[in-house]
């Protein structure tokens, strides 16, 4: 499922456009998207036994992966309609993620990169539940050699029909 | 906010919705009920006209339109001109509302934002008014979406609830029987439709002879075209900001801009997936050949496990797509050259399984 690291710089050089071209700067964004994987992975691990509201998690992601700025400004995506379940039941999600490949744009003093996070919520008497997959955008920028979240958006990644 | 009936209803409304944020936290558990009753919120267009609103406010209005979906650019542009006209020094005495959103002491007390950063939250700063009107109506938004009982249109109850308090709006069970308040709905919703969007006339698109269901897709599509790529920008509703060298840019990327097209154009019938490769995953039972497309259907490119680009056929041997970072929204003739995987087909697929257009 997750391949945080399979999105390779040769991959990338390699990949020819949709337009069939090669593209003009296929700058390597494995790092950036490995960040991204991660901040998405610890901002959507939620558990319900020792948090007090989903936005605990993205506040955790946000300190470990973020630019100081972040965490005050994700105040307002601790909104999850699954909560209540999940504080009922002291159930905590597991997540995994996978590359989101839409052409990503190239690098260069800041990067984009995103994940699609899959979500399992579990508690301990081995209730289980899938939740929605969710699309984790990220916007990350360069932090002493690294690269630092700067901004992200948790978008609803639901379909109609049967598929999901 | 200019009714009579604002104090009460706004002190109210400030109580519930505390009230209610406090359940949401604590885990209330009403969020889990059905609400039958709310119709989603009906998509007027997205982009402002920037030549109607006062130089100043295109930034801050740009901004503020990216906080949340329901609540656009023209929205609020319309709002300030019925609130204000425009005046930053605005004031009521009556109500003590303040400023181009006119707020009143106690809603700027919860919700100023100092959004252009010089220390301090004021309701006479322009960046301020707007970036909070734009977070107050978001959270009322997310008040009505979290209320049983509504009837009504999302984005006219959290107008209504902006004019009336939201305590009224829960009151009445909807838009509050108040004639100000029922004009005030009214009279944004079309400023917003007419003075302050910008509605593009599909350029080298024709609907002419384009009929049945793929007809309103591909117009929600075709109105797109113009409007700059973002990777990582667009929802169900409408544009949103970029990601990356993107960052600021307000649009749509490939895969967003088709299942906005599908979404509106199917009248919330159907929802493709967010990214690509789940697109083609969820329509490769219908598989098209080139030589058998129809309107509406969806071109990828990639290799199987990393489809990486969508575009939605028009016919005549075009597309409209999101090419890429830097490029605009066009329509274009189809490629099957390069790395093209094949063509699927949405309408009769799993996904049109909810469909009753």
């Amino acid at each position: 499922m997750l391949s945080l690291t399979s999105c390779t710089k040769d991959e990338h050089s390699s990949a020819p456009t949709h337009d069939g071209s090669q593209p003009a700067r296929a700058e390597p964004h494995a790092a950036a998207l490995e960040v991204c994987g991660r901040f998405a992975t610890l901002a959507l691990a939620s558990d319900a036994a020792v948090d007090h509201g989903p936005s605990d998690a993205r506040r955790r992601a946000a300190d470990q992966l973020g630019t100081a700025d972040l965490a005050g400004s994700l105040g307002g995506e601790g909104r999850d309609h699954d909560w209540p379940e999940l504080a009922r039941r002291q159930a905590r999600v597991q997540v995994s993620t996978d590359p989101i490949g839409d052409d990503p744009p190239p690098v260069s003093t800041r990067a984009a990169a995103g994940v699609l996070a899959h979500r399992v919520a579990v508690s301990q008497d081995g209730w289980r539940r899938q939740l929605p997959d969710i699309a984790v955008y990220c916007s990350l920028v360069r932090v002493d050699g690294g690269w630092r979240v700067g901004r992200v958006n948790f978008a609803d990644s639901s379909s109609s029909g049967t598929t999901r | 906010m200019s009714s009579g009936n604002k104090m009460t209803g706004i002190v109210l409304g400030l109580v519930v919705l505390l009230v209610s944020t406090l359940l949401m936290v604590l885990g209330g558990g009403q969020e889990e009920q059905r609400r039958t009753s709310l119709t989603g919120h009906v998509l007027g267009a997205t982009q402002l006209d920037e030549t109607k609103v006062p130089p100043w406010a295109v930034e801050p209005l740009r901004r503020a339109a990216s906080r949340c979906t329901e609540i656009t650019a023209p929205i609020l542009a319309a709002q300030i001109e019925t609130e204000s006209a425009w005046n930053p020094d605005a004031y009521n005495e009556g109500s003590q509302a303040t400023g181009l959103s006119q707020f009143i002491p106690t809603t700027w007390a919860h919700y100023g934002i100092d959004g252009d950063g010089d220390g301090s939250a004021d309701a006479r700063n322009p960046v301020d008014a707007i970036l909070t009107q734009a977070a107050y109506m978001c959270s009322l938004i997310e008040f009505v979406k979290g209320r049983d009982g509504l009837t009504g249109e999302i984005t006219d109850l959290a107008l209504a609830a902006y004019n009336a308090g939201p305590g009224n709006v829960q009151k009445y069970g909807g838009i509050p029987p108040f004639q100000e308040t029922t004009n005030y709905v009214t009279k944004i919703r079309d400023l917003a439709a007419n003075k302050y969007s910008k509605r593009k006339r599909n350029p080298g698109v024709s609907l002419e002879n384009l009929t049945g269901r793929a007809r309103e897709v591909i117009r929600h599509a075709s109105e797109q075209i113009g409007l700059d790529y973002a990777w990582g920008g667009g929802t169900l509703d409408g544009p949103g900001l970029g990601f990356g060298i993107d960052e600021g840019v307000s649009g749509f990327d490939c895969s967003s801009l088709v299942r906005f097209a599908y979404y509106q154009g199917s009248d919330h019938a159907i929802t493709l997936p967010r990214v690509t490769d789940a697109q083609y995953a969820a329509t490769q039972s219908q598989p098209v050949s080139v030589d058998a497309l129809q309107p509406g259907d969806l071109l990828f490119w990639g290799v199987l496990g990393n489809i990486h680009h969508v575009a939605l056929y028009i016919g005549d041997g075009k597309m409209i797509e999101a090419p890429q970072s830097g490029q605009k929204i066009l329509a274009a003739e189809i490629r099957t050259g390069g790395d093209y995987f094949g063509a699927t087909r949405v309408f009769g697929g799993p996904l049109d399984n909810a469909a009753t257009v």
